[in-house]
């Protein structure tokens, strides 16, 4: 499932020869002189291997190509103020230039996302002329951390009723589901000892006391207990 | 391990995150809840969204913190990262520079992200990375300066998947013989815990903390005067009894470390 990504990375980590290449096309691209012939033709090689060892992150947006134009340009501005702390990253420099490229500097990744998110509230304010204002949470009253501690936040009426936790405890002690040949490990069981005391009992003292070895507790946890808090949950509230 | 000079990342929050917090939030009895579940999810929802523009899978549905009882009863905020595990995202408020963690969220996770939230709610800073360690050596309360950099994120999601995939394909009758002697089925929750030993301890330790994990999970007492100078030494184990669960802690460790360094 979570191959692609690690194939980028492990790319990443065997990058050196790139490496060299990259950190000798930015070097000899700082040392030139400002707006000169030979400062241009150094940059088009050093964007080339830009382009080539693949470091800014691609979109099929029709927006795209100005984007990276501007990308383009944001780089031979500040890629030799920058570099030096570029190549502080622990792993190759081109994982480091892609961070920096893509999230923490240039941004470009966000800016694809913010052309992506453009399009899609385009889409919904014309395809949704009857959504619900208060559903709609656009910036301008998006909450901020004050509002949030001060619990200003909340349009929505508070869903559950003071008895809503004791309606919970009694349908949680219908949970009679047991992994085979351990009876005694009742999902009522697992959650009276971890949402009824304080601390919450860890799984490996529940594995100890209950006498079940700790994968068949947390895999019956995993497949059976949690989709049934689920279900018991949305039952006593009418769907969530 | 410490990373004070390590590189932070931004990242937005959302429109959608405060939808789903202000949905999450109005199913909490009190205030203090509310708030809590408000901010637990703008961080998980955002650092999903980091992930997967990271290229890994995450499964929202399948977190406890989009389960609305757990959450309830719970402090938690985790996102499900299918076949790994449960990785915490913590929020840090402005001002804050420790992080006190709750006791539901000391086991059963592969480590901790803690993002910085930012006045406006509209983005936050991915701070640092902490791995998980044994429960009861896990600390309560985390110093920010002293988080790993984020990149060990990644390291660790990748071992823990070579890890997963060479237990899987039973690469190694080490790995049949740790799930007979644990009583396991697969070894997915304690792997986390076998990749940080192997990535923050030296090599002549790793043999007594990986012997320590097998005990916890086995319900055996670490005997009263016994430290972990004592149990990570080899000739040690005659005073601690289990030479066989020793040996079987080290030739694990060992297999994981020669997938893990011939990675590249």
């Amino acid at each position: 499932m979570v191959k692609s990504k690690y194939v980028s990375v492990n790319q990443m980590c065997n990058d050196k020869s790139n490496d060299d290449l990259l950190c000798e096309a930015i070097a000899n691209f700082c040392q030139q002189t400002p707006e000169t012939r030979e400062r241009d033709k150094a940059f088009a090689h050093l964007w080339s291997l830009i382009l080539k060892f693949q470091i800014p992150r691609t979109s099929p947006h029709p927006r795209y190509p100005d984007l990276l134009q501007e990308i383009q340009l944001e780089f031979s501005q500040r890629i030799c103020t920058e570099f030096e702390q570029i190549k502080a990253g622990k792993k190759s420099f081109v994982h480091s230039l892609r961070l920096w490229m893509n999230w923490y500097g240039l941004r470009l990744g966000f800016r694809i996302m913010d052309l992506d998110r453009e399009d899609k509230k385009k889409n919904e304010r014309e395809t949704s002329l009857d959504a619900p204002i208060s559903g709609g949470n656009n910036d301008g009253n998006t909450p901020t951390l004050v509002d949030v501690t001060a619990g200003k936040f909340d349009p929505m009426e508070t869903l559950i009723r003071e008895d809503f936790k004791e309606k919970l405890s009694a349908a949680i002690q219908t949970l009679v589901c047991h992994p085979k040949d351990y009876p005694q490990c009742t999902c009522a069981e697992i959650y009276k000892r971890r949402f009824y005391r304080n601390p919450p009992q860890k799984f490996t003292e529940i594995s100890k006391e209950l006498n079940l070895p700790y994968q068949a507790l947390m895999a019956h946890n995993r497949r059976k207990c949690k989709p049934l808090l689920k279900k018991i949950y949305n039952e006593l509230l009418g769907g969530e | 391990m410490t990373t004070k000079d390590n590189q932070t990342i931004n990242i937005p929050i959302q429109r959608e995150a405060h939808n789903y917090a202000q949905q999450f939030a109005a199913q909490q009895p009190n205030k203090e809840k509310k708030t809590q579940v408000y901010l637990n999810t703008l961080v998980v929802y955002a650092v999903d969204n980091f992930l997967k523009m990271m290229d890994i899978s995450t499964d929202l549905e399948a977190s406890d913190s989009w389960n609305p009882l757990i959450r309830l009863y719970h402090n938690v905020a985790d996102l499900a990262i299918p076949n790994i595990g449960q990785l915490e995202c913590r929020y840090v408020l402005p001002e804050q520079d420790e992080i006190e963690l709750p006791p539901e969220v000391l086991e059963d996770r592969i480590g901790y992200v803690f993002v910085r939230l930012e006045n406006s709610l509209k983005s936050g800073e991915i701070l640092g990375f902490l791995s998980m360690d044994e429960p009861d050596e896990m600390p309560e309360e985390v110093e920010l300066d002293e988080l790993e950099d984020i990149e060990t994120l990644f390291e660790c999601l990748q071992n823990l998947e070579l890890a997963n995939n060479a237990i899987a394909a039973d690469i190694d009758p080490v790995f049949a013989k740790v799930k007979e002697r644990l009583e396991m089925e697969d070894l997915t929750n304690i792997i986390a815990q076998l990749e940080s030993i192997y990535r923050t301890k030296k090599k002549s330790e790793r043999r007594g903390a990986v012997t320590d994990l097998f005990e916890t999970y086995l319900g055996i007492g670490k005997p009263e005067s016994a430290d972990n100078l004592v149990v990570s030494l080899k000739e040690g184990d005659d005073e601690n009894g289990d030479i066989e669960l020793s040996d079987l802690a080290e030739d694990l460790i060992n297999k994981l470390a020669e997938i893990w360094e011939g990675k590249e």
